[in-house]
């Protein structure tokens, strides 16, 4: 393939710009230049080690570290779901949940991805499981995080009325179906609204990445295509699964509602 | 027969009593004495430990739904889940008399629920709890947001599911409802039953 590769001194000119934002800063008195700093040199240091590992992972091309790097992606995006709630669960089964959502999803989308559309010799080629994992990861985890994070607020706020149907003789899943629909709807709404917008606004990263790197627009678009049905696909799954988990872990078998077992 | 034995939590307790069909007794206390929560926790909305049982029946015996179609509470403050007040209800045809014994005039069906007065509410609230006529209710006063004329009207609707067999649990700072439905009562101090008089049942 026939792609222009960037030279350290390419890349010493494109910090240039971060400089504009850093001189933005100071002259506007935004106080943003320590962090921005700071930050910079984050995301510096772990690009290059993501840069390096997966060069090491693609030439090992092993099924062992392949599923090893898989695992901390996977333990990775658990704790970021966990991060992005206002309300958290006492102990440890909303980590165990999120990873268990995402454990599957990541099985389902991507094991149906390289097992069954791709078909890459051997099946583990690190080279397609591992970015197609991370994008579907990556999405998955703002759905079930969107759609957990709804799920705890309604339920706290309604709480009134939902133990009021309780009351009546429902049944915990009668007494918490509208809080259930609006979690539900928020997990999927991101990627329902981002079909919409793909293409016209913006290229996705993915395709932009392909058609640098020579592939004909045509392909790439195909390869898009897979990655947002995967994609889709991952995120109902998830969501689903995340939010009916998350309703488990603040009801009892009594059909109470349990949200003294948050934290905060 | 509707029968409690030892029930208690990290709140109140323990409680025994036993009540029979068409019994009523009043449970007395200053606020945050733990009223409010040994009511949740007959209707098993709170866990306890202990005993409770509906004509032999334990409340762990059958799925908590089930029990809550029995042993009905009705919280002092209610709740509403639609905006129109008649989705709250399934059998209008009733509680239209119902509502005409209260004085509730009909068009309140038709309004929201965020336009309903307290003393509406309450009243309303009442009749969506007896709408499937359970055979036990808790009531966390009753009448705390009435007029003492509106206040007898409802004493007279809770009267008439005695007459036909309801066990009532009644939470009252009224002097007149303490002797309407006592002389059996419980009088609750910090989470503990400090004084009772219960019905004679031979067993």
């Amino acid at each position: 393939m026939d792609y222009v590769a960037l030279s350290l001194w390419d890349l010493v000119l494109a910090t240039l710009l971060i400089l504009i934002n850093g001189g933005l800063s100071l002259a506007l008195n935004l106080g943003l230049e320590r962090t921005l700093f700071i930050n910079t040199v984050r995301m510096v240091v772990q690009l290059s080690a993501i840069g390096f590992i997966l060069k090491l992972i693609f030439s090992e091309a092993s099924l062992g570290v392949t599923l090893g790097w898989a695992l901390v992606m996977l333990a990775v995006a658990g704790y970021e779901i966990l991060a992005r709630q206002s309300h958290r669960v006492k102990g440890l089964m909303a980590y165990g949940l999120s990873t268990a959502t995402l454990l599957m999803v990541g099985l389902v989308a991507t094991g149906f991805a390289v097992l069954v559309i791709i078909q890459p010799q051997p099946w583990y080629e690190p080279r397609y499981f591992l970015p197609i994992l991370g994008m579907v990861l990556g999405n998955t985890m703002t759905g079930i995080a969107l759609g957990m994070e709804t799920l705890t607020v309604s339920l706290k706020q309604a709480k009134g009325e939902i133990e009021g149907q309780l009351m009546l003789g429902a049944t915990r899943l009668e007494a918490v179906r509208g809080q259930l629909r609006h979690a539900m709807k928020s997990g999927m709404m991101p990627i329902v609204n981002a079909m919409a917008a793909s293409g016209i606004v913006a290229l996705p990263g993915m395709m932009t990445g392909q058609i640098i790197a020579g592939v004909d627009p045509i392909d790439a678009t195909k390869y898009q295509l897979m990655i947002m049905f995967l994609i889709a696909g991952g995120t109902a799954l998830g969501t689903t699964f995340g939010v009916f988990g998350m309703l488990w872990l603040l009801t009892d078998e009594r059909h109470r509602l349990r949200l003294e077992r948050l934290s905060s | 027969m509707f029968t409690s034995d030892n029930l208690r939590n990290e709140i109140f307790g323990p409680v025994s009593f036993q009540l029979l069909k068409g019994q009523s007794m009043v449970i007395e206390g200053a606020s945050g004495s733990g009223k409010s929560r040994f009511f949740r926790a007959l209707a098993d909305l709170d866990h306890a430990e202990g005993r409770v049982s509906l004509n032999g029946r334990g409340r762990d015996e059958m799925p908590a739904f089930e029990w809550r179609q029995l042993v009905r509470l009705v919280p002092a403050t209610s709740y509403w889940w639609h905006d129109e007040v008649h989705a709250h209800f399934t059998d209008l045809k009733t509680l239209q008399e119902q509502m005409g014994a209260l004085e509730l005039p009909e068009r309140l069906l038709a309004q929201k629920v965020v336009d309903l007065s307290n003393g509406e509410k309450q009243r309303l609230s009442l009749l969506r709890a007896l709408q499937d006529r359970p055979p036990v209710l808790l009531l966390d006063e009753p009448t705390s947001a009435l007029d003492t004329h509106t206040a007898s009207l409802v004493e007279g609707v809770i009267d008439e599911q005695l007459a036909v067999g309801a066990i009532l649990l009644i939470v009252s700072h009224s002097p007149s409802q303490r002797d309407r439905y006592g002389p059996s009562r419980l009088v609750f101090k910090e989470g503990r039953v400090v004084d009772s008089q219960l019905s004679e049942v031979h067993v």
